[in-house]
């Protein structure tokens, strides 16, 4: 059973094959078509079996979408005869998830951790005017329909640990959630 | 020492004196219920004592023992009268002194002989003195009303001043002997005692009458509350109305000049302004880029947003505790806002009294509620406080009410949405499967949390021809409950012709997307037996495969198309395969919580045994062979939960 | 995803119903872009009605803003909550996208 209290350093993404985020015991596990149109439907079938209380109304949902859509559109291309395998564990306290796709792995990801760094550089100085540049991370791939900002959220998001396994096609992440929601004091 | 008999202690004054004292016993005695202090158990003290001392005098002539008796009498008296008082602690010292110092003297001259130069007259002196030392502390503490004893002595020192004074004053010139002292002035001047008790009784009366008075405003005031709230319950009313209702009551019942509302948002931890009137000074900085403008800051905020521990209201959000500030102008918790100039610039932004205080229910903090005053305007006393604190208990009540009427409506929409969604469901699963003499079918369906997504279904559409369907919607309730009947209506439309299945799986898709939302996508799998010939043909949108068993080979085949749900995309357009049943031959539907069942040890059970469970039961007929998979499915399960829906179909040929 | 246009004086309220996200955020891109070819000058995007939002919803409310931004133009962002309020915190773009709690606060911050 993986160790539900791994944290990792947020401010980037990192590359740890051997992780215990990675470790699949007791996670539950459905595989995919990567077929665009569906995708939130994929999401959605992963997402009912997670307790009311760690949804955040549809805030996990959405953050469980964003990654299986980067599996599917920038892992697989959107070809449907490629996979998306999803492995997925939730309770009261946290909310665990492995997304594997057949692709080539994310070759930007270095790109991606200094771009991230100097976004969170220019957040704190609080210039608005350099944050523009900042706000959406393009590559070649990337098209009118990429947010490129989705893997920002991710990583404040996912506060127990988001990383990638060597071939940089395997991304696992977790999610701890506070055990009281509202005491008093 | 002599002893009088009994006529001689009936002729004695001792009756009068009994009587007064009786008086003033009972008196005391009544007292005592109301007397949290505990002095009317003092006063009996002193009754007592003059009880027995006169009795025991009536009977025993003791020279002497009146004078010695009367020192002790009058530094009870004098305690009684000074005590209360720090400012009479010296006094009483000193009397005490005096008369133990006297009383020492007095028996030394009387019995010993001591300082016979002594002038006999010295001795009635002191309790003289003892009763001007009474009147000077009655004097010097006249006007402390601080506690129910000192409010009592200082009303009623002239009265024990004037019959001690008079005792003493009697006892001087008349002497101890005297008709007159010892018949008329001693039990007149046990009267102080009943008039301290009637003084008492005054006082704890007028106390009484100040705390009704009290409740009788605040029921008022709660009057006032419940039916402003009612009234707007009556109409059609949302959160805003009626928190605005009792906004208005806490402002007009505390004379404020303006009040806000902040309720705690349910998902997140910030309080949102929700009741907003009157002039409300911000009891925390604004903005620096807000306009200093007052339409700006109103409409600020009216829609103000704090995270809990924010501002001074997020941090009664956050700790539950009350803030009263009277004079917030030199309230050091404000500092921040003189220091901040900008807003006491203006007028109307200028907080003179400010209180705040959670709304409460039972244990949880669901808002808060705060009410200001501007300018140089008065400031909240104690009063407003207590009543702003008696309303905000009370609306929170009736306020918590209203939602928990809206929370009990919301849920029993959704028992009765379920309990409609189940009754649904009831009407379409098959209650009877239709039977051939060539061809028998069976079923099992388990769902995992009362309300099912399966769907599955037998048609029989010609004399020969029969089509099992198999579905899993997306989502519980009556929304996946009415796909599921779409679903039916139109296959049972179509199945009677002589379309292909692949064709029956286009229409029925055409016919549900666009009606339905991405989260009641379907999955569907359709089979069509030829019963005479054992021809099967299959089609499927993105559900588990088709599971044949071969009896001839005793091997196993999967079928399966790749396909899309059922309402993803209208042109789509399925395939179907085809294949042919022999005698023997099972074929079997499932959906996904059949095969992706886990164990305890989180492994699934997978296709491979359920192909396995089926060849073990290929002699039974197919409603036992749906049986025994679904028992070897719980034995598999063992104590894990069953977190899907299990639905399994079996078709067996017998040619 | 719906999207519904009013006028309130010079200012323009596209109210969104619905979810912006990867299928659909695309409309509103284009509505705005409409408006902006009628030289529309002021924009007030109402997401009272949108509980849900992804990174391509997120990313049209950039594009319009930049753009809005480039052309000299106003744009406020009003009603923001619960998901969609978390997601845009998530993504630090609380200070760079104009936010008003309420309609009315935008109308009064429009005339400054």
């Amino acid at each position: 059973m993986a160790d539900k209290t791994y944290l990792s350093d947020i401010k980037e993404i990192r590359v740890d094959e051997n992780s215990p985020l990675f470790d699949k015991t007791g996670m539950l596990y459905k595989e995919f078509p990567s077929d665009y149109r569906q995708i939130r439907y994929f999401t959605l079938l992963i997402v009912q079996s997670a307790p009311l209380e760690i949804k955040e109304i549809n805030l996990l949902e959405q953050q469980i979408s964003e990654v299986i859509k980067n599996g599917v559109k920038h892992g697989n291309r959107c070809e449907a005869s490629k996979k998306v395998r999803v492995w997925y564990s939730f309770d009261s306290t946290h909310a665990h998830l492995i997304v594997q796709d057949e692709g080539e792995g994310f070759k930007d990801l270095e790109k991606w951790n200094e771009f991230n760094r100097n976004r969170l550089e220019i957040l704190s100085a609080q210039d608005f005017e350099k944050l523009s540049d900042y706000v959406s991370f393009r590559t070649q791939k990337s098209d009118d329909n990429d947010g490129g900002n989705a893997l920002f959220a991710a990583l404040e998001y996912w506060n127990g640990g988001f990383v990638f396994n060597e071939a940089r096609n395997a991304v696992a992440m977790l999610k701890s959630f506070p055990q009281k929601k509202h005491a008093i004091g | 020492m002599t002893i009088n008999t009994f006529s001689q202690v009936i002729m004695s004054p001792l009756l009068s004196r009994l009587s007064v004292l009786a008086c003033a016993a009972a008196l005391f005695f009544s007292l005592r219920k109301k007397d949290a202090e505990g002095r009317s158990g003092s006063f009996l003290v002193i009754i007592a004592f003059l009880v027995v001392r006169d009795t025991f005098l009536a009977v025993v002539d003791l020279p002497g023992a009146p004078y010695l008796t009367d020192l002790l009498y009058f530094s009870l008296a004098a305690f009684m009268v000074m005590a209360p008082f720090e400012r009479s602690r010296l006094m009483l010292i000193a009397t005490m002194a005096v008369n133990a110092a006297a009383a020492g003297l007095y028996v030394a001259y009387a019995y010993a002989g001591v300082l016979p130069s002594l002038p006999a007259a010295a001795f009635p002196l002191v309790p003289v003195a003892d009763a001007l030392f009474v009147a000077a502390s009655g004097a010097v503490n006249a006007s402390d009303r601080g506690d129910g004893s000192s409010r009592l002595m200082s009303e009623s020192w002239p009265v024990v001043f004037a019959c001690l004074g008079a005792y003493a004053a009697a006892a001087f010139f008349l002497g101890y002997e005297s008709a007159v002292f010892v018949r008329l002035v001693v039990p007149a001047s046990y009267a102080w005692l009943l008039v301290v008790a009637l003084i008492d009784l005054r006082d704890h009366d007028a106390e009484t009458i100040k705390a009704v008075s009290y409740y009788e405003e605040s029921i008022d005031s709660l009057y006032n509350l419940t039916f402003r709230v009612g009234t707007v319950l009556k109409g059609s009313f949302t959160t805003e109305d009626v928190l605005a209702s009792m906004n208005e009551v806490m402002i007009a019942e505390t004379g404020a000049d303006g009040g806000t509302i902040y309720l705690v948002d349910e998902f997140d931890d910030i309080i949102v302004a929700k009741a907003y009137a009157g002039t409300f000074p911000p009891p925390f900085p604004l903005p620096e880029s807000l306009p200093r403008k007052q339409s700006r800051i109103e409409s600020y905020l009216r829609h103000a947003q704090f995270r809990l521990g924010e501002t001074v209201l997020g941090d009664v959000a956050k700790t539950g505790k009350n803030v009263y500030s009277p004079d917030t102008a030199n309230d050091p918790r404000f500092a921040a806002l003189r220091a901040e100039g900008a807003n006491m610039g203006e007028d109307f932004l200028r907080t003179s009294s400010f209180m705040a205080v959670p709304l409460m229910v039972e244990d949880k903090i669901i808002g808060v509620s705060a009410v200001a005053r501007v300018g140089s305007g008065e400031q909240f006393d104690e009063a407003a406080f207590d009543r702003f604190k008696l309303l905000a208990n009370f609306g929170t009540l009736a306020v918590s009410n209203f939602f928990s009427f809206l929370a009990a409506n919301e849920r029993s929409a959704i028992e009765r949405s379920a309990g409609i969604a189940a009754e649904i469901q009831s009407t379409i699963i098959p209650k009877k499967l239709p039977q051939f003499p060539s061809l028998a079918i069976g079923a099992f369906t388990s769902p995992a949390r009362g309300v099912y997504g399966d769907y599955y279904d037998v048609l029989r559409t010609r004399e020969d021809r029969v089509v099992g369907v198999i579905g899993d919607v997306a989502g519980k309730g009556v929304q996946a409950a009415l796909v599921m009947v779409m679903i039916r209506a139109i296959l049972h439309l179509i199945t009677n012709t002589n379309k292909d299945i692949a064709t029956v799986l286009d229409w029925v898709n055409r016919g549900i997307t666009g009606k339905i939302d991405m989260d009641h996508y379907a999955t569907l799998a359709i089979v069509a037996l030829n019963v005479a010939t054992g021809e099967l043909e299959y089609a499927n949108a993105a559900h588990q495969p088709l599971l044949v068993y071969r009896r001839s080979t005793d091997t196993i085949e999967t079928i399966e198309t790749k396909s899309v749900p059922i309402g993803v995309e209208r042109a789509n357009e399925y395939r179907r395969k085809a294949l042919r049943l022999y005698d023997g031959d099972i074929a079997v539907l499932y959906t996904d919580g059949i095969v992706e069942a886990m164990n305890e040890q989180g492994k699934q059970f997978g296709r491979k045994s359920l192909g396995q469970a089926v060849a073990r039961n290929r002699d039974l007929a197919p409603k036992e062979i749906a049986g025994k998979i679904k028992s070897e499915l719980s034995a598999f399960i063992g104590g894990a939960r069953q977190h899907d829906d299990q639905t399994i179909l079996v078709f067996k040929m017998k040619l | 995803m719906e999207l519904k246009i009013r006028k309130n004086g010079n200012n323009y309220i596209i109210d969104v119903n619905g979810e912006m996200d990867l299928y659909n955020s695309y409309k509103l891109k284009e509505l705005v872009m409409k408006m902006l070819e009628k030289k529309v000058e002021r924009f007030i995007i109402n997401l009272e009605n949108v509980d849900y939002i992804d990174s391509s919803g997120i990313g049209a409310l950039i594009y319009i803003c930049s753009t809005i931004k480039k052309m000299s133009l106003k744009l406020i962002i009003t009603n923001i909550h619960g998901s969609v309020k978390k997601v845009i915190e998530l993504t630090k773009l609380m200070g760079y996208f104009p936010i008003t709690n309420s309609i009315e606060e935008a109308i009064l911050q429009m005339e400054d």
